[in-house]
């Protein structure tokens, strides 16, 4: 073969070593965190969990979460805030204005009778998760506390006529891949229980001040609403986490504390209608939370849309979802040709040839092929529209394994 | 069912656009269209259906369009592979790529947030460079990120039985939207993109150009 090095070719060579150096430093900085050094706008947590102040010192709250820059929070009088600096386990947020009212739920909420058309799905990540004053440990692999505040979530739920099916499969050990193993379980609850909506139930870590309020003389832990930002639905999941805490806080003011925006997806891009629930810290009761839990389940079907198809609440959300998602395609298709093809002018004569030999192939550069798209198979995994398992109440499929000296699993919040 | 139409269209974008680049990618296998389509519409199929194989002392089950399908077409990829070299080279990339996530799963932080790309991509970036090393070969990268994926999920059970911890395995669980099948689509498309850089690199005057299966 005769290879020749012109201009062209030391370009595309500079190209590419760019691009792979880019490459392993962007990897290099997701990876290596926890072996050495955090990245810029990470740290550790020295105390177990994240004190968020503004720019005046004032604590807006805590979380066990990870905080980068970058991440959102909404409190519960819907003032947005923006984090602009982390230092060890301190994060700085700035206000940046107060959100508008959301309009009116736009079609009649399901209840009671209604609400045959679909379920409310509960599964549990970090399944270990712990209350340490009534568990006595933050971590019990398999069956950890959690699981009795995501059954006093279905049980409410329930009571109130919704079809709500609490998944107990475990996802231990919480390693990195929990996300992955429980993206199976919610994938699982969305093709066989058509579901509503769909909740991960955690724990946070902290103080316990930070969650505990009195209803009707009684403690409860308050619940903090997570969504992902790496995630393409995050626009309808946010504004169904803003309806949730906007309708609990009416009939229990301060019940949702706010909605936190992480740099992470949550296997949120699976559904619309998917959210995280944190559900109290390690150090407050699991009665606290269970009860926290309870009044959650009893506004949710106020905001969720009775059988039949219509302008539900997170239409505008998927429209914006819509357009991210044909704009990432459509570039994604341009810079492939440009790079299978070489030259504007060549792209430019495939994708007229292309259209004029009805769409189905032209030959690529040597061999390659470009195709247009053409595999749209119209049924797809996590669609909602599975073969309904009419599997209704709770613990739909706990393992009755006991656990026993399980390493790896720290019990941390989130 | 109550979901809107904006979300209803979401959906069906998303599922064209997903299948639109899994279609390519098994094109890339030198599938011909029909036999990629066949894969396509029995994984969004099956993706609808678990089979269950263990109970105890770990549940134990598997989805036969995440998991099944994706299975049966790498060993059929390994078997219909035409030099010894590629097979062999496919198996190693899958082994090594299942040791890899495995080990990755373990020294990654569980807290997804500290990470700045999902460990979900993460695992097909790693398949995808694996594959690249060991020849650069798209049939290697497709086993070697599925592969790879259910060699983690073999050893995550093995650790589950050996150390007693109470869990579960779903292999392709997640369906057509796995993260098996993703990791595939990645190391595909990684060396896919490798390859194509570097044709372009020794691309002769004459146009004769190397291109790897």
């Amino acid at each position: 073969m005769n290879v020749g090095i012109s201009k062209r070719m030391l370009a595309w060579a500079l190209v590419f070593v760019i691009a792979a150096a880019t490459g392993v430093v962007y990897l290099y900085r997701s990876v290596m965190p926890v072996a050495s050094e955090a990245p810029p706008g990470h740290a550790e947590r020295e105390r177990g969990y994240f004190t968020v102040v503004d720019e005046d010192g004032t604590v807006i709250f805590t979380t066990g979460h990870m905080v980068s820059l970058g991440d959102e929070y909404i409190d519960e009088n819907d003032v947005k805030y923006v984090v602009i600096d982390v230092s060890d386990d301190v994060a700085t947020v700035r206000a940046v204005g107060s959100l508008e009212a959301l309009p009116p739920f736009p079609v009649e909420p399901v209840r009671g009778a209604a609400a045959s058309s679909g379920a409310i799905g509960i599964y549990h990540t970090h399944s270990a998760e712990s209350y340490v004053p009534s568990d006595h440990s933050e971590s019990i692999p398999g069956k950890g506390g959690i699981m009795d505040v995501g059954a006093a979530l279905a049980e409410r739920l329930t009571s109130l006529g919704i079809k709500a099916v609490h998944d107990t499969t475990p996802h231990d050990p919480n390693d990195a891949r929990a996300y992955d193993r429980s993206r199976r379980t919610a994938a699982s609850l969305l093709k066989k229980q058509r579901p509503l909506a769909l909740f991960d139930v955690h724990r946070d870590a902290g103080p316990a001040e930070a969650y505990l309020k009195e209803f009707d003389g009684r403690e409860v832990a308050r619940c903090m609403i997570v969504i992902g930002r790496q995630n393409p639905k995050m626009q309808s999941n946010l504004e169904f986490a803003r309806r949730l805490k906007d309708e609990a806080n009416r009939e229990y003011p301060g019940l949702v504390k706010g909605i936190f925006m992480g740099n992470a997806d949550f296997n949120q891009d699976l559904f619309d209608r998917a959210l995280l629930l944190e559900m109290g810290t390690e150090q407050t009761s699991k009665e606290a939370a269970m009860r926290g839990a309870a009044l959650l389940g009893s506004v949710i079907p106020n905001i969720l849309p009775a059988a039949g198809p219509g302008a539900g609440p997170q239409a505008r959300g998927a429209g914006r979802t819509i357009g991210w998602l044909l704009g990432i395609a459509v570039a994604g298709i341009f810079a492939y040709l440009w790079i299978a093809t070489g030259s504007w002018e060549e792209m430019k004569a495939k994708i007229l040839e292309w259209f004029g030999s009805g769409g189905v192939r032209v030959g690529g550069v040597g061999g390659g092929s470009i195709e247009g798209v053409e595999g749209g198979s119209g049924s797809a995994a996590p669609g909602p529209d599975g073969p309904g398992s009419e599997v209704s109440g709770t613990d739909m499929s706990g393992s009755d394994a006991s656990g026993t000296d399980a390493p790896g699993t720290d019990g941390e919040g989130v | 069912m109550g979901l809107p139409i904006g979300v209803i269209l979401l959906i069906l974008v998303a599922i064209l656009i997903y299948f639109g680049v899994l279609h390519r990618v098994l094109d890339r296998m030198r599938l011909s269209d029909r036999a990629a389509l066949a894969i396509i519409v029995a994984m969004a199929a099956g993706s609808f259906v678990d089979v269950t194989l263990l109970r105890a002392p770990v549940q134990v089950r598997m989805n036969i369009g995440g998991g099944a399908i994706p299975i049966i077409a790498a060993i059929w990829l390994i078997a219909t592979a035409d030099e010894a070299e590629e097979k062999t080279g496919s198996i190693l990339t899958a082994l090594v790529t299942g040791g890899v996530i495995y080990g990755l799963s373990k020294i990654l932080s569980p807290d997804e947030q500290f990470m700045r790309i999902s460990p979900m991509l993460v695992y097909g970036i790693a398949a995808g460079i694996i594959a690249a090393v060991s020849g650069r070969s798209r049939r290697a990268a497709f086993i070697g990120g599925l592969g790879g994926m259910v060699l983690a999920d073999i050893f995550h059970w093995i650790e589950l039985a050996v150390t007693g911890t109470p869990g579960s395995v779903f292999f392709g669980g997640a369906g057509a939207f796995d993260s098996s099948v993703i990791s595939a689509i990645l190391a595909v498309g990684l060396v896919e993109l490798v390859g194509e850089a570097r044709e372009k690199m020794v691309k002769t005057p004459g146009g004769g150009r190397e291109r790897g299966n």
